[in-house]
């Protein structure tokens, strides 16, 4: 079999690898299960910005509010009906789908800033819903679950939980990875620096981009239901609006070129606010000198840096070998 | 003759009081090269956007097959298979030129919003793709266009214009607005550009073709249509046209020379 035949399987092979090293890391060391959750929940937000923020390059910050829509969809089914978590992770899905797709409706001929600013506002705006409206949300107090959530008749242990979230990462990263070269995800790229070309190819530019924001807002609530299935609880304040703030830089962290880029932001950021709490709650102001000098010293991130230093090392590897061409 | 693929009447469009266009009528057949031609400020470019749905006029219309062409210019490409180019190029510095010019042929396949998650759908499962990349090589080697696999932002003005006439061929236009598409191109690229057009246009496609090279445009359309204060003031042969009067007035009468 030739070496073309082989290289669409390359990625899934390598990341299922290292995927399957991650579980094994993990194991039932409940410190890197909280690790892993941590970094699942950053990664599919970073994952669901990536969609129509790095791809579309339409920057919305309501990531949190879909998450907590996935979250509270996955708590409130389970607590106040005896309806299965294929039901309820669905209707998360599609809440956070049809918010999006109205948020974005009305903010259609807005931009940049603007939209930023809108989306913004509106994850303010609903988190304080989230407070207000007790009779729905519980108020404050969020919602607790008494037992894990079951699949199928079988509760969930913490273990399961767990490696089905990274699975579900892994996954979504590897679909994400391959919408992007796909014509589909051409097209979006096309469309964030080449709008009026790409619509006056035919292309309906509204629909394209209500689509990108769809795929982010359904991979979004699912960082929510992990979060819930994962602490048994979810509170308005389990995931701030700062969140959706953090996750906005994950991919420029990990590196924009790639899906892979925002897990691997998300593992940088989960060890830095979280495994590096010893410096007494200083994890974000790291982060956030992180962020900078990635943006200053390596614009593609860790992902294009490292192509650079292999580009680099390669070049001087065939220098040495033979005259350059 | 060919039916009239595009027929533009009675144009008239104004911007802020200043009347760009007045009263421009004329018809593209199929299989037509015309060749749409004046100095700056002619109109040529308030046209090109008329036609292509980037601006809607005050009064008159444009026929695509006899059909009123309206709507926004992705409706347009749809419905009446009508492509452009830009005199200012559009395209995506941070994708390949291939990239580039599948957009022409990834939007050829949509009829709806509904076929557009139909392909993210399938983008997901299967990117897929590669017939598509692979007519972007041929039309791209048809152009001469080389550096196709560089990323957009590396290319010479000149390449981009032929990226920009390759995305619109991919598009398998009926109708192709091709707006300067000369200008910045070397000797070589002229020539795989001019015949491109020329089998485009033996394909059937009505080709609308706006440039200031005169001399270009003379040698490849079938017909040549002179613009002058917004108006249509010569409509005819090429080897007509650059012997009228008012080919003369327009571009050596006034001492405004722009070639």
């Amino acid at each position: 079999m030739s070496a073309t035949r082989l290289r669409p399987l390359a990625e899934p092979v390598i990341s299922g690898a290292l995927l399957i090293l991650a579980i094994t890391w993990v194991g039932t060391d409940g410190y890197r299960q909280d690790l892993a959750v941590l970094t699942v929940t950053y990664g599919l937000i970073g994952l669901g910005l990536y969609s129509h923020f790095i791809m579309g390059d339409s920057l919305s910050i309501a990531y949190n509010a879909y998450a907590a829509i996935g979250g509270y969809a996955l708590g409130l089914v389970a607590t106040r009906t005896g309806w299965p978590l294929l039901v309820s992770l669905p209707l998360g899905i599609v809440a956070a789908v049809l918010i999006s797709v109205l948020l974005g409706l009305a903010t259609r001929r807005l931009n940049g800033f603007y939209l930023a600013a809108v989306t913004l506002l509106f994850s303010e705006a609903f988190q304080a819903w989230l407070i207000d409206a007790d009779g729905v949300t519980g108020g404050a107090e969020g919602v607790i679950l008494t037992r894990s959530i079951s699949v199928f008749g079988a509760e969930l242990g913490r273990d399961q939980i767990v490696v089905i979230a990274l699975v579900l990462m892994w996954l979504i990263a590897l679909l994400l990875s391959r919408l992007r070269r796909s014509p589909f995800g051409v097209a979006l790229r096309a469309k964030a620096q080449a709008s009026v070309a790409v619509e006056a190819a035919g292309v309906p530019v509204t629909a394209l981009t209500l689509i990108s924001l769809s795929i982010g807002a359904a991979i979004g609530s699912l960082a929510g239901a992990v979060f819930t299935t994962a602490n048994l609880s979810i509170l308005p304040e389990s995931i701030p609006v700062s969140v959706a703030f953090l996750a906005v830089f994950i991919p420029f962290l990990g590196g924009r070129s790639s899906p892979w880029g925002v897990v691997i932001g998300a593992l940088l950021v989960t060890e830095l606010t979280f495994n590096l709490n010893f410096f007494q709650g200083s994890g974000t102001l790291l982060f956030a000198v992180a962020v900078v000098a990635v943006l200053i010293f390596a614009p593609e991130g860790l992902i294009g840096l490292a192509r650079d230093l292999t580009g680099r090392l390669v070049g001087a590897v065939n220098r040495g070998g033979r005259d350059e061409r | 003759m060919n039916a009239d693929i595009l027929s533009c009447q009675e144009l008239t469009k104004s911007y802020g009081g200043v009347k760009a266009v007045t009263g421009a009528s004329f018809t593209v057949g199929a299989g037509e090269i015309v060749g749409l031609v004046g100095p700056n400020g002619a109109g040529k470019s308030t046209m090109v956007d008329l036609i292509g749905g980037e601006q809607q006029p005050d009064s008159g219309q444009v026929l695509a097959g006899g059909v009123p062409l309206a709507g926004p210019p992705s409706r347009r490409a749809r419905r009446a298979g009508l492509a452009r180019t830009y005199q200012y190029p559009q395209v995506a510095g941070a994708l390949t030129a291939r990239d580039n010019i599948i957009v022409g042929g990834f939007a050829r396949g949509l009829s709806s919003g509904f076929a557009l998650l139909r392909a993210a759908a399938r983008g997901v499962v299967a990117p897929g793709g590669r017939a598509l990349r692979e007519e972007a090589g041929q039309v791209a080697a048809r152009l001469g266009l080389r550096r196709i696999d560089r990323l957009a932002a590396d290319l010479t003005l000149g390449e981009l214009r032929l990226l920009e006439v390759a995305r619109a061929l991919l598009q398998h236009p009926r109708i192709a607005l091709l707006d300067e598409p000369f200008a910045g191109l070397a000797s070589d690229g002229i020539a795989g550009l001019s015949a491109s057009i020329r089998t485009v246009a033996a394909g059937g496609t009505a080709v609308l073709l706006v440039d200031h090279n005169v001399d270009i445009v003379a040698s490849m359309a079938d017909r040549m249509v002179l613009m002058a204060g917004g108006t249509v003031v010569f409509d005819g042969a090429p080897r007509d046209c650059l012997a009228s009067a008012e080919m003369q007035a327009v571009y050596f009468g006034t001492g405004q020379v722009d070639r």
